[in-house]
């Protein structure tokens, strides 16, 4: 999958907006979005949300989790955590990139937030990181995480079924060898 | 001695009074004072100094304090706010006494130095620099003669204060490097009346004479083995509180040199400050060195009275035990407070120690016994001096203000925020600027501009913008307008008030504009500019509203009661068609002490307004015009002093539109503030009851459906919303068996196919009396309907009913009616208008030829129409009477049988029992005519059969049900089979075997019934629920055999 894939389906996550304009119900095939009342906030998927921004029709309202707050605790909890702790929003990477990216003046100390957010996403990365690393080293052959997130899951995706399909690989062929090497009899 | 509170950190403590004896001030490493309320005070108020106090003293409303930073501050009490500052050294200043009258400051630092400072000119006037160690304490002689300080040299220099000469040096203590490694801190007293300067020397107190500075006496103890660390002598200049550094705490009378009482710090800690209460003499006050305060209560503080308890314990007088002391002394805690008196002593600045130690003490005594000398800074004796409680303070009017805005003195504010715009002022030394900014930018792009003429009003519509200035010294008031909505190049346009007339108040709407002035005038502007009207108001005003057409102004009717506003609103129709005044001067109710926040109006028109304390009212019309509360933000809020800054009002969609402020009344500029949203809450009694939620949603839910429909809006999810709360109540309180309250629900109802809906839920419910009573409010409402309905369709009908009613019998009582009903049937207005025009002058109308058919059939003939006394002597017979007009009826099959289209939607509602049923349902017969009774009976059958509209043949001309052509179909085949019967019999054969007929055949009759029937101008009655009862089936076809018959006679 390709990052822009994962942003795409992002794109679907509910965030709230104050529309300037007025405008009854749009009736779409995704589902319905509206009415929109200038000066009230109403929810909107994002990738309106961001249409909007850009043609200047609107203000972001910041989620209730993408405060300094919430996030600092949230980085606690995952850093003392060992295992992956739940995200405020399952594309929580996205949508705070995108918001920040064309919100800036929407969302109160937009650059503590970027970085709160980046270093929670590095702490579960390397987290992943290094149970990928424990499990090939176990050598088991199954192994369960919660909470990951699609954006952190396809980071290592490819790399990782490919590394495993090489391994086996590799196995069966030592493991043909020895047998091999068993059953030839000089 | 209670329990001790720690008011500090570790570390040298210091306390005093404040010149009433009700507060007590401590201080203490931690850089903080403490105000506590009096002893048993455990919340304290804390002002943070931010460094270490050392020092802390009382003086007119204001606390000095000696801090690390080497200055003695001052700061008002009790705020705490920085005052200034005395003075300062090069090192920090140890200990400072005030004179009494506040006249005098004197000081003693680290840096050797001892300044006396004069409060008045705040200089200083004197500078000793006589000592060669850190000062421990000074003492200022009553007299304001002489000070006289102790230091760490080991000396105790008395000296003037005028020209700072030595008088006397006295080698008594232990000489040391610093005030932490003294023994003693050395705290002296003077003797109120400056004669003898009291000095502590190890645990005795070496009396010295003021001329010759001879000792003539020392106040000693065996059971005061410590070094006694302060001093501090009581107000009333006869005994002497002593602090040591184990904790003891002795009182010594001075004249005997008695130790009168003792008490120990429980903890053996040293005393480092004593105070003494100015007010009560009983009570003193200390501080250990590791941040505790105490309270000792003292028996013989008071003079005279404690007199007897002294004597009582005689032991006090005696070198006795404590316990021996604790016991005699009656109140006296049985804990060591002596230690409390040393402390007070030293460290506390209670005036009266302060006083003590200068030898004012006898002043501040007198002071507090009698009069004061009239020295301000002098304390106010509490007891003498206060203001009758009684004292009358009327309540000060609120000032007034623009609804939707934020006070003028902040620099950035907002100047209105309603539902159209925001507009923001800016204020500072160089600039003063508008910011307006509108919620939907198709309305205008955003503004900014200058407000070189300081406009502080403002008010926003989708037309126009109004600003407006106060009167300035010698500027009038100005009234501004930007009218951006205007098509002609002028798009502002502005007056000046007259002199004088300072503009209060502003409000604007897209075609008018209104201005309060201070002369009590309302002047009403066009939004073009022109002056259309002045107008007065009975007071001053306090805010404008406007919308539409209409103006609400609320404006001071008089004098509240203690605490409350009286406030006036007036709700005028300033502009359209009609200038009226729906509301004349009427109190405006606010919450008990309490002033109005906000007033405007919703979207759709109603006015609303919120008061301080949070609840939302609404002018409700439904229900008189009175006002009803819709809400209370406050039930929303989260913490004591977070409030919600109103700014909008929509009713359709049920929601209060709002700004959280968390601690405060109103939001900041920056951040941008979020809106929240906040639903109605009508305050309904327990409203965690599942019915108090029901009751709730109805009366929201009714209200606000009607308040919509008045302003012609939709409001059909509303309508759904208070009638599915009405069926949910009317559920509630039939399944908690309470009958009659689900009966008052049912007349609550106004639908009929609620009440259908209750009935058949009564009815599955088993309870029969209910549904019985239901019905019949059923019946009711469909007769008045029908009366109602009869008006509108009088014209309608009658052209096709004047030709049946030909051959009609009617009743009598009907003829009345339709006499009634003919002349207001004229009339093309609506069956409303039509009642109300109902009189003598309309029977002229009735001019057309209509009439002169009309008039030939006098008893016009009304199918529809239930004749009130008729089926109100009807509906008390029971079944028997149809059975009677059976028998009367002759037989006959009529050939067209053409069923008046009524469709019994009431009928539809079966009750269980058949017998109920069979009254319902000749109630019904009995009150039409009997030609109609029979339509209906067959209608009933053919809606039996099948759905409902079917029956709804036409009107007037023929009307066919599918009985009535399957029988024609069938009849000669019957009669053929049964020859000898009599028609009758033929009928009701007939109308067996048309039930027993398959479904899908009586289907296909009721078809071609409903093809060949001519649908007239009917209305339809729509049933809301198909009924197959089968009793219903039973009774049917003996009613459809009479009416059949009665249909045969009639035709």
């Amino acid at each position: 999958m390709d990052p822009s894939e994962v942003e795409f389906l992002a794109e679907r996550e509910l965030v709230k907006v104050i529309p300037n304009f007025t405008h009854d119900k749009i009736y779409l095939i995704s589902g319905d979005v509206g009415p929109f009342s200038a000066g009230l906030p109403l929810p909107v998927p994002l990738w309106l949300a961001v249409n909007l921004k850009q043609r200047q029709k609107c203000r972001f309202v910041a989620p209730d989790w993408m405060d300094i707050d919430v996030l600092k605790e949230k980085k606690q909890e995952e850093a003392d955590s060992r295992f992956f702790t739940p995200m405020p929003s399952p594309h929580y990477m996205e949508i705070t990139q995108l918001l920040l990216q064309w919100g800036t003046d929407d969302i109160p100390k937009a650059d503590e937030i970027r970085t709160l957010v980046k270093d929670i996403w590095d702490l579960r990365i390397a987290k992943l990181r290094s149970s990928i690393d424990v499990f090939v080293k176990s050598g088991e052959s199954h192994a369960k995480l919660n909470y990951l997130t699609l954006m952190e899951i396809n980071t290592v995706r490819l790399f990782l079924t490919k590394a495993l399909n090489h391994m086996h690989q590799l196995k069966s062929v030592t493991s043909r060898d020895t047998t091999n090497s068993n059953s030839q009899a000089f | 001695m209670k329990s001790l509170k720690l008011a500090h950190n570790d570390g040298h403590t210091d306390v005093c009074y404040d010149s009433s004896g009700s507060f007590i001030l401590t201080c203490g490493s931690d850089g903080k004072v403490c105000i506590w309320e009096g002893k048993d005070d455990t919340d304290t108020s804390s002002v943070n100094l931010g460094d270490k106090i050392f020092a802390i003293a009382f003086q007119g409303g204001r606390f000095f304090a000696a801090t690390e930073e080497n200055t003695i501050r001052i700061h008002t009490f009790p705020d705490g706010v920085s005052d200034g500052m005395v003075t300062r050294f090069t090192a920090p200043c140890r200990h400072f006494v005030v004179s009494d009258d506040g006249s005098m400051l004197v000081a003693g630092a680290d840096d050797f130095k001892i300044k006396v400072i004069s409060m008045e000119e705040n200089e200083c006037i004197c500078l000793y620099s006589e000592h060669q160690a850190p000062i421990l304490s000074v003492s200022i002689d009553p007299t304001k003669e002489f000070i006289a300080s102790s230091s760490c040299d080991g000396t105790v220099k008395v000296w003037h204060v005028i020209d700072g000469t030595t008088e006397k040096t006295l080698n008594l203590l232990s000489k040391c490097s610093d005030p932490g490694q003294a023994k003693s801190l050395c705290r002296m007293c003077w003797s109120t009346d400056g004669e003898f300067l009291l000095i502590p020397v190890g645990n005795e107190i070496q009396v010295y004479l003021n001329s010759s500075w001879e000792i003539v006496k020392k106040l000693s103890h065996p059971n005061i083995t410590d070094t006694i660390n302060v001093m501090i002598m009581c107000p009333d200049g006869k005994h002497i509180a002593v602090g040591c550094s184990n904790g003891d705490i002795g009182i010594f009378e001075l004249q005997s040199g008695k130790l009168i009482d003792k008490h120990s710090h429980p903890k053996h800690l040293p005393i480092t400050s004593l105070a003494w209460n100015p007010n009560s003499w009983s009570e003193l006050a200390f501080c250990d060195n590791v941040g505790q305060l105490g309270f000792l209560e003292l028996v013989m503080a008071d003079k005279k009275e404690q007199a007897p308890k002294v004597t009582n314990g005689t032991s006090i007088f005696d070198d006795a035990d404590d316990d021996a002391l604790m016991t005699a002394s009656g109140h006296v805690a049985p804990r060591d407070d002596i230690d409390k008196y040393l402390e007070d002593d030293d460290n506390s600045i209670d005036i009266g120690s302060i006083k003590r130690s200068l030898n004012l003490d006898n002043e501040d005594e007198n002071s507090v016994a009698a009069s004061r000398d009239g020295d301000d800074n002098k304390i106010a004796p509490a007891p003498v001096f206060t203001l009758p409680p009684d004292l009358f303070k009327p309540t000060p009017p609120q000032p007034p203000f623009q609804p939707g805005s934020t006070p003028e003195h902040l620099s950035s504010r907002f100047m209105m925020w309603n539902n159209v715009g925001i507009i923001r002022q800016y204020v500072s030394e160089e600039e003063n600027s508008i910011d307006i900014e509108f919620h939907d930018t198709t309305t205008h792009h955003a503004l900014h501009i200058d407000n070189k003429s300081e406009y502080v009003l403002a008010d926003l519509s989708t037309q126009a913008v109004l600003l407006a200035s106060k009167e300035e010294d010698d500027t009038c008031s100005k009234l501004f307008c930007m009218h951006f909505g205007s098509w002609d190049t002028h798009k502002e346009w502005f007056y000046t008030m007259p002199m004088g007339e300072e503009i209060k108040a502003i409000t604007a709407t897209d075609t008018w504009v209104a201005v309060a002035t201070e002369l009590r005038n309302i002047r009403i502007f066009s939004i073009g500019g022109l002056q259309r009207q002045v107008f007065s108001i009975p007071g001053n005003v306090v805010a404008l509203a406007s919308h539409g057409n209409q103006l609400v102004v609320v404006y001071h009717k008089g004098m509240g009661l203690p605490g409350d506003q009286h406030l006036g609103v007036s709700v005028i129709c300033v502009h359209g068609r009609s200038r009226k005044m729906l509301i004349n001067g009427d109190s405006l109710p606010l919450s008990p002490k309490s002033k109005l926040s906000w007033i405007g109006f919703s979207e759709e028109g109603s006015v609303f307004y919120m008061d301080v304390d949070g609840v939302v009212r609404m002018l409700n019309r439904q229900f008189a015009y009175t006002w009803s509360p819709v809400a209370n933000t406050k039930q929303h809020v989260k913490g004591k002093s977070d409030h919600y800054w109103l700014v909008g009002v929509s009713e359709r969609l049920q929601q209060i539109r709002c700004v959280p402020c968390k601690g405060s009344r109103f939001p900041a500029t920056l951040p941008r503030p979020a809106l929240a949203v906040l639903p109605f809450q009508l305050p309904l009694c327990e409203p965690e009851s599942e019915k108090s939620q029901y009751e709730e949603s109805y009366q929201r839910s009714y209200l606000f459906a009607k308040s919509l429909s008045d302003y012609g809006m939709d409001s059909e999810d509303v309508n759904k919303q208070y009638r599915e709360s009405l069926i949910k109540l009317f559920a509630f309180a039939a399944k908690a068996s309470r009958d009659f309250r689900a009966l008052e629900v049912c007349d609550m109802m106004e639908d009929q196919s609620l009440l259908h809906l209750a009935a058949t839920y009564a009815t599955r419910l088993k309870r029969i009396q209910l549904a019985e009573r239901v019905s019949e409010i059923m019946q009711r409402r469909q007769e008045e309907e029908e009366e109602n309905e009869d008006d509108g369709d009088e014209r309608n009908i009658h052209f096709s009913q004047s030709l049946r009613s030909k051959g009609n019998t009617v009743n009598s009582d009907e003829e009345n009616d339709n006499v009634n009903m003919t002349s207001e049937y004229d009339e093309s207005t609506t069956p409303d208008v039509k009642r109300i025009l109902n009189g003598p002058m309309l029977k002229t109308h009735t001019e057309k030829e209509n009439h002169k058919v009309q008039e030939k059939t006098t008893p016009r003939y009304n199918p529809f129409k239930i004749s009130r006394s008729d089926s109100s002597e009807k509906r008390s017979i029971k079944g028997t009477q149809v059975f009677d007009k059976i028998e009367k009826v002759t037989p006959k099959s009529s050939g067209i049988i053409a069923p008046l289209p009524v469709s019994i939607k009431k009928s539809t509602k079966k009750p269980s029992s058949g017998q109920a049923k069979l009254s319902m349902f000749n109630t019904k017969t009995e009150k039409l005519s009997s030609k109609t009774n029979e339509d209906r009976a067959v209608n009933a059958k053919s809606q039996h059969s099948n759905s409902q509209e079917t029956s709804e043949g036409p009107v007037f001309k023929k009307k066919i049900s599918a009985f009535s052509l399957w029988f024609e179909e069938v009849k000669p085949e019957l009669q053929e089979e049964q020859p000898d019967l009599s028609l009758d019999d033929v009928s009701q054969l007939a109308t067996e075997r048309f039930r027993n007929l398959p479904k899908e055949e009586r289907e296909v009759w009721v078809q071609k019934a409903k093809s060949s029937s001519e649908c007239g101008n009917v209305k339809k009655r729509k049933l809301s629920e198909n009924d197959t009862d089968p009793s219903q089936e039973t009774k049917a076809p003996q009613h459809a055999t009479a009416k059949l018959a009665k249909f045969a006679k009639c035709d």
